[in-house]
């Protein structure tokens, strides 16, 4: 009979440690440029120019269908075999394919959210002799950033898990210090049971504070 | 550039990537149906145990789920098993997470009048869920489930680092063969991409032939 023994995991915690730095890190800079060209493909999603609207949405489409560990193998194995010289670290190979296939998905959920405002309320506005920039500040934003808050959230948390696949190409983040630590104590199972809790907290942490900021600063949507 | 014999390695690693998936999906579903009325219940103590169990499921990575069975398969059942049946349970455990989560939203979404109906008309509770309630929640279930499916298509690609030889597995196994890295990855993602948006075209089909009067109850 197996007998389990977590207490060893426990002498590694500075390991695990400096792995969630890396994780965290790693998270922050994917949420960061993920968000922010999330935000310029749905605007390109929802452009008139044929060129534009068919490049951003083939984009997307690409990115949502192709898994992202092979977005991270190309990326990382695939680009310094074509162009010789060129080396990219594990972390910013990392950073870029996280970054890239949660912009597909950012750029849906923000497209969501300004298609779901109303146009008569974007009129309605016009008509109170508001300016382009007014409407966007006053009406646009808050009422499309209260629309897709939820799903932002969970697609940010889905970031904090995705980049636990860094550890595939050896970046030392959380999962692959959980790997040193099973080999260093043979204790594989009982580290990665105490892995998977640090990731549902983790991500735990990351929704609550989601739903605490949307509860005091997002206007409701009385629609 | 690949030959043809790397070419259909691939190709064999695709099938393999897409038999693990629909028969993860097919159990994760059943797991799923049991969880999403449990979740669907009224009791609350019930509903927040099993809540439970989809966080947990859905929200660790399911690298870390692979390695769980994976190193905990052996020391707590005594088992030795292949990477494919390590894969598929893993994986089927991770999809019941969605899954019930897909059927619980449309279990919620089935008009509670029919509940009370077959009720009044005597019916036990396991009849009225398995005969009244499961065959309309499985027809709201199809669209939302189709996505599912291609985030499950698109994770088994993780069952590589337990040495299951899938779609991308192979496709290191041939780059090694041929030292032609980019190319290789390039046309292992061509043929995640032609898999998984030929089933979200499927799937955009059915959703409009089941008809948006069905589908706007649901909050998924």
């Amino acid at each position: 009979m197996y007998v389990f023994h977590f207490n060893e995991i426990f002498e590694y915690l500075d390991i695990l440690w400096s792995g969630m730095l890396v994780t965290f890190h790693l998270s922050v800079l994917t949420m960061l440029f993920g968000t922010i060209l999330g935000i310029f493909i749905a605007i390109a999603r929802l452009s008139k120019n044929r060129l534009v609207y068919f490049l951003s949405t083939m984009y997307v489409e690409v990115l949502r269908n192709v898994p992202v560990l092979l977005v991270l193998y190309i990326i990382y194995y695939g680009i310094s075999s074509q162009l010789k010289g060129m080396t990219i670290s594990a972390f910013w190979a990392s950073v870029i394919a996280l970054s890239v296939n949660s912009s597909a998905y950012e750029a849906e959920i923000i497209r969501g959210g300004i298609n779901g405002i109303m146009k008569e309320e974007i009129e309605a506005a016009f008509s109170l002799s508001l300016k382009k920039m007014q409407v966007f500040h006053y009406i646009i934003i808050p009422h499309a950033l209260r629309l897709i808050w939820d799903a932002l959230g969970n697609q940010l948390v889905a970031i904090i898990l995705g980049s636990s696949i860094a550890s595939i190409i050896t970046l030392n983040e959380l999962t692959y210090n959980a790997l040193e630590i099973g080999s260093r104590t043979s204790r594989h199972f009982e580290t990665f049971v105490v892995l998977l809790f640090i990731y549902v907290v983790l991500g735990f942490i990351l929704s609550s504070l989601f739903r605490l900021i949307k509860k005091m600063f997002l206007r409701p949507a009385n629609l | 550039m690949l030959n043809f014999n790397q070419f259909i390695l691939l190709l064999k690693g695709a099938r393999l990537t897409l038999e693990i998936s629909i028969l993860a999906m097919l159990a994760g579903s059943i797991i799923g149906i049991f969880i999403g009325f449990l979740r669907a219940s009224k009791n609350p103590v019930i509903r927040n145990i099993f809540r439970i169990y989809v966080d947990i499921f859905r929200g660790s990575p399911l690298i870390i789920q692979l390695f769980i069975i994976y190193y905990g398969l052996p020391i707590i059942f005594d088992l030795d098993v292949s990477a494919f049946f390590t894969a598929f349970i893993a994986i089927t455990l991770y999809t019941s997470g969605y899954m019930a989560e897909v059927f619980k939203a449309s279990i919620e979404a089935v008009s509670i009048t029919q509940w009370e109906s077959a009720y009044s008309l005597g019916l036990t509770y396991p009849v009225i869920a398995l005969k009244i309630i499961l065959p309309q929640a499985l027809k709201i279930a199809v669209p939302p489930s189709i996505g599912v499916l291609i985030l499950v298509i698109k994770d088994s690609s993780l069952a590589s680092v337990i040495g299951f030889t899938e779609l991308t597995r192979m496709s290191n196994i041939v780059r090694a063969q041929t030292f032609t890295t980019f190319d290789v990855y390039a046309m292992a993602a061509l043929l995640y991409f032609i898999i998984c948006y030929s089933i979200s075209l499927l799937g955009s089909y059915l959703e409009k032939r089941i008809g948006s009067s069905e589908l706007h109850k649901i909050n998924y």
